[in-house]
């Protein structure tokens, strides 16, 4: 066997989540991953856990994220001038995808602000990006603001599935937040007092975070794990966090998003970028509207390529890097892609057998349409694909992989 | 972990990870445990075609996992008589079952000779500690 990893060999200091000694002790296969140390998988591995996730549910310990308190009178004004989404459209108990963009409309970072009360926010980064985040909202800080960096004081867990309600039910002391995304609340767990909402990285239908003190969390954690081992709900590691993500077509940041790429090249950035008459003006706001008007026009220099899922239709392999062809013509390549599973759907819920299949995101010219048949090379093998809207769809409190004709199975 | 597991007794070993196992005319080809454990995470496994043929140390078939892709060499010259091809749907089977469910190929028609360029399992592990 040739070409064996190598990235092994250099040292260097990782910061511990509060649940770093049960993944450790729990078969977690620790790695470094943007300076901290956490599981990729445990013992049953990536593909399990993307089924599990998809069938029960998942536990995810997100605690490497970055958490930035915003407080004062005036709070919202500060992050509606720095924020590509309008938070005036969040009430208390409510929360929206949006972006840090630069003043050229390219990101600094994709993030999930989180309205707790009247004059108290959250918003969570990536681990990857907090110091650079933290150092440009700082520069930018106005009067009757008070940001906080609470990385290291609240920790994040993720509650992600079909049945995470019903494991969550029954723990909490207070009601679940009103049915419909992005929805929360405070609560309280074992004791522990938590913010929970309505939200994920994995697409599913019913997903929750949970915002509580780093102290608590390993408590809190293991008492998630234990009450969700009966329900087939598992811990997940950041293997299957990736093929969860990628699968739903979401972004990740190094990938989809680059400092150099216009924001508006990925398609999800719609839903982060309020361009609203009323909203008001905002860093990068000029550079947003010229790029939303170019793939709006056909006109597509300031955007030229954009982001596409591409699905593979046999068997074979796609990663990062593939370049991607129609007839023989580059088109662009991919900023994600592997292999993920997928269950056969019984009817209206994933039934007992499981296949897996070559999915990927890719930059492609921004012309490309929808259907479009293409090539992914990878390797020395041609692999047919398609361009696709969406890899799948909500169906129920189930996330059913969409199958194309064609493809594998 | 056990050495057992590490390297089972009685197979022939490659130093690129590859053992093989006789069984009658055909000689069964896996990755050990080393090779399973440094790959992390299986996800796909691209088969060679049945009927193949092969030579000792030319690329048979690959391996993907999470964070790589991996050549797998023949161990010896012949012809691929058959594949794992629960592998297709369950490549994972490789990380939980290496030298069992996790089965990459059978050779049929090999030089019993060749197997004297390969290992056995005591030199196996030595080369394992020496690299380690």
């Amino acid at each position: 066997m040739g070409a064996l990893g190598g990235e092994g060999g250099t040292f260097c200091m990782t910061a511990q989540t509060p649940i770093h000694d049960w993944h450790a002790s729990h078969g977690g296969k620790l790695v470094d991953f943007a300076g901290w140390r956490l599981p990729v998988s445990y013992g049953d591995g990536v593909i399990a856990e993307h089924l599990a996730t998809r069938k029960h549910g998942g536990l995810f310990d997100i605690s490497h994220m970055g958490r930035f308190s915003v407080r004062g009178p005036q709070a919202r004004a500060w992050l509606a001038s720095l924020l590509t989404n309008d938070p005036g459209k969040l009430n208390p108990g409510r929360a929206q995808y949006t972006l840090i963009s630069d003043e050229a409309g390219r990101p600094l970072d994709d993030a999930f602000l989180y309205q707790q009360k009247p004059e108290q926010y959250l918003l969570v980064v990536n681990a990857s990006n907090h110091d650079k985040d933290l150092r440009w909202l700082r520069e930018h800080l106005g009067t009757g603001v008070e940001l906080e960096d609470h990385s290291a004081r609240l920790a994040m867990l993720a509650v992600q599935g079909p049945d995470s309600e019903k494991l969550l039910a029954p723990l909490l002391a207070g009601p679940l937040p009103p049915a419909g995304r992005n929805h929360g609340g405070f609560n309280r767990l074992g004791g522990v007092e938590m913010y929970l909402s309505r939200t994920g990285y994995t697409g599913e239908p019913v997903s929750f975070e949970l915002f509580l003190p780093w102290e608590e969390a390993e408590a809190v954690w293991d008492k998630l794990a234990a009450s969700g081992a009966p329900l087939g709900v598992v811990p997940v590691g950041l293997g299957a966090r990736d093929t969860l993500r990628l699968e739903a077509g979401l972004p990740l940041y190094g990938h989809e998003y680059t400092p150099e790429r216009p924001i508006m090249a990925m398609p999800t950035a719609k839903l982060g970028v309020d361009l609203n008459p009323g909203r008001g003006g905002f860093l990068g706001r000029a550079a947003l509207e010229a790029q939303a008007l170019a793939l709006a026009s056909g006109q597509y220099e300031e955007v030229p390529q954009r982001v596409f899922a591409v699905a593979g239709l046999a068997k074979g392999m796609m990663r990062e890097g593939s370049e991607v062809l129609a007839g023989g013509r580059p088109l662009g390549q991919l900023t994600s892609g592997t292999m993920i599973p997928a269950w056969q759907f019984a009817g209206d819920a994933p039934g007992e057998e499981h296949y897996n299949r070559p999915l990927g995101l890719a930059l492609l010219d921004s012309g490309t349409q929808v259907g479009q048949e293409v090539e992914i090379n990878y390797r020395k093998r041609a692999l047919p694909g398609r361009v696709v809207k969406s890899f799948t769809r909500p169906v129920g409190r189930y996330l059913e992989p969409i199958q194309f004709d064609g493809g594998a199975k | 972990m056990s050495e057992a597991k590490k390297a089972p007794e009685g197979l022939y070993y490659t130093k690129e990870h590859e053992w093989v196992k006789l069984e009658g005319d055909l000689a069964v080809v896996g990755l050990t445990d080393f090779a399973q454990d440094q790959l992390g995470d299986i996800t796909y496994v691209e088969l060679p075609e049945v009927e193949a043929e092969v030579e000792q140390m030319g690329e048979m078939c690959v391996v993907e996992s999470v964070k790589t892709a991996a050549d797998v060499y023949a161990p010896l010259s012949g012809v691929v008589a058959e594949v794992n091809s629960a592998l297709e749907d369950a490549p994972e089977l490789i990380n939980q079952d290496c030298y069992g469910a996790g089965w990459l190929v059978k050779l049929s028609g090999f030089d019993q000779a060749e197997l004297d360029n390969l290992m056995d399992a005591a030199a196996y592990v030595q080369l394992m500690a020496e690299g380690e």
